[in-house]
């Protein structure tokens, strides 16, 4: 996606260890103008991404936005503050589920509570 | 009854009298007697000869003992949400709540007896859009429904958490349900309409009313667009719908048919349900409706296309628990409320099979 004609591109995983794939760049990404971010240099060696970092299980533990150098180095580390814990990230394939079937209403003889407790007193 | 120690009560004369649908003056032809008369009984001005009071409880389908017990528990316009409020006729109306106050005889004398499933239907208040869409959300949940799983039985599901349904028919269809709150949240369903689709989501408005519209002012109509969104919602979470709603340009009936017979309501409902999340445009929600109508789907939807009808099971539980535990019969409960055990059948009690 583009943020005011910058591309940031979203991935997920650790977001001090990045792989391969994070720190690969597409020929449009390299060519765009990167300084329209308003800092005051531009340096063509790093660029933005938003990182998801999740749990294990797949739980988010934080969001940031940060540049990645081409040796993976970082910087200018934003981490986004959620005002709520987000539980799981969406799929991006959806499973259709069964329709839901509870057990039947349960109808049954009234108790007598008052006779209970007038037993209880009693004992 | 002149001479009689207990009173005569006009008021059970005027409920009985709407429960059947007469008018004054059409009772008062059957009964070779005057409007006038009848007015002056129903307002206590009045007692009834021995034979015509006879006549009056055969009429009636109650015994002479049914007017001689104060009038309790009656369901007033001001508690009911009726759905189509302007343009429902009041003697529709009136004769809809007599229904409710009957039924409420029957409910309380039966909770003597029987316990019902425990009410957990709590209140929640809601503002905006965004809070309806969350009151119904956190139902589900609550009720252990998920948010990305069609709801098989909408009846089942109201009636395991307290509520009790049930039905009536012969009135008109101009009245599609209504809701109140008594020991416990109630809801009346008319027969009138054959649509098992839309029976699903009269349950689920009326299940919003009982949610988010206890102590509120009826009649407003904002509280049954609320209702409308909490029905939609309800039955058609958005992040799952957003996920199966058909993804095309052009609208497509066979996709979007499949996904009713999912889920269960109607193509009508799928597509508002769109157009309030936005998956939809203003044009194409017109296009849409006019398609609709030009297949005659506004009056009947394919019937192949229909979920299951579904059953009422809180009441013939009772029934059957009546029978077991106190050897009670129809005739038995029905001499108990001074009523014939005709107007029971009303209320789906004795047919363990009613269905919509």
């Amino acid at each position: 996606m583009l943020i005011d004609g910058v591309p940031v591109r979203l991935h997920k995983g650790d977001i001090e260890n990045p792989d391969f794939r994070v720190l690969r760049r597409l020929p449009f990404e390299i060519e765009a103008e990167q300084e329209q971010l308003a800092f005051s240099y531009f340096d063509p060696k790093w660029f933005w991404r938003i990182v998801v970092e999740p749990d294990l299980d797949m739980s988010v533990l934080r969001i940031v936005i940060l540049q990645y150098s081409t040796s993976g180095d970082y910087r200018n580390l934003w981490e986004i503050p959620l005002s709520a814990p987000i539980s799981t990230i969406a799929p991006v394939v959806h499973t259709p589920q069964e329709g839901i079937m509870l057990d039947e209403p349960q109808v049954a003889p009234k108790i007598d509570r008052t006779k209970k407790a007038a037993g209880n007193e009693r004992k | 009854m002149k001479g009689n120690k207990k009173p005569f009560y006009g008021a059970k004369l005027r409920l009985s009298r709407t429960f059947k649908g007469f008018t004054l003056a059409e009772l008062g032809e059957q009964l070779t007697t005057s409007r006038q008369y009848l007015q002056r009984l129903e307002s206590d001005q009045d007692s009834p000869s021995e034979d015509m009071l006879l006549a009056l409880s055969e009429a009636l389908s109650v015994t002479p003992g049914f007017f001689f017990e104060p009038l309790s528990g009656e369901v007033s316009e001001e508690e009911c949400h009726f759905r189509k409020l302007k343009t429902t006729p009041s003697n529709l109306r009136i004769r809809a709540l007599s229904y409710g106050t009957i039924f409420n005889m029957l409910l309380t004398y039966l909770e003597k007896y029987v316990d019902f499933p425990e009410i957990k239907m709590p209140s929640i208040k809601v503002r905006t859009r965004d809070d309806v869409e969350r009151a119904a959300e956190k139902r589900r949940m609550a009720w252990g429904l998920r948010l990305d799983a069609p709801i098989k039985n909408v009846t089942r599901t109201l009636e395991c958490f307290g509520c009790v349904i049930t039905t009536f028919e012969g009135i008109s269809e101009k009245i599609d349900a209504f809701s109140y709150h008594r020991s416990r949240p109630i809801i009346v369903r008319s027969l009138e309409k054959g649509s098992s689709s839309r029976a699903r989501f009269d349950l689920a408005h009326e299940c919003g009313h009982l949610v988010m519209h206890n102590d509120l002012e009826v009649g407003n109509p904002e509280l049954e667009d609320q209702a409308n969104q909490f029905a939609g919602a309800f039955l058609l979470p958005r992040t799952a719908f957003i996920h199966e709603f058909p993804k095309s340009v052009r609208l497509n009936w066979t996709e979007l048919f499949r996904l009713k017979q999912r889920w269960g309501v109607s193509v009508q409902a799928i597509i508002r349900r769109a157009y309030d999340l936005r998956l939809l445009n203003a044009v194409q929600y017109r296009n849409a409706n006019v398609y609709i109508s030009r297949n005659g789907w506004r009056h009947g939807e394919p019937p192949e296309t229909e979920p299951s009808f579904e059953n009422i099971r809180v009441l013939p539980a009772a029934y059957e628990v009546m029978q077991a535990n106190h050897s009670y019969s129809v005739q038995d409960i029905a001499k108990d409320l001074c009523i014939q055990p005709s107007i029971l059948e009303n209320f789906g009690f004795i047919k363990s099979n009613t269905a919509f």
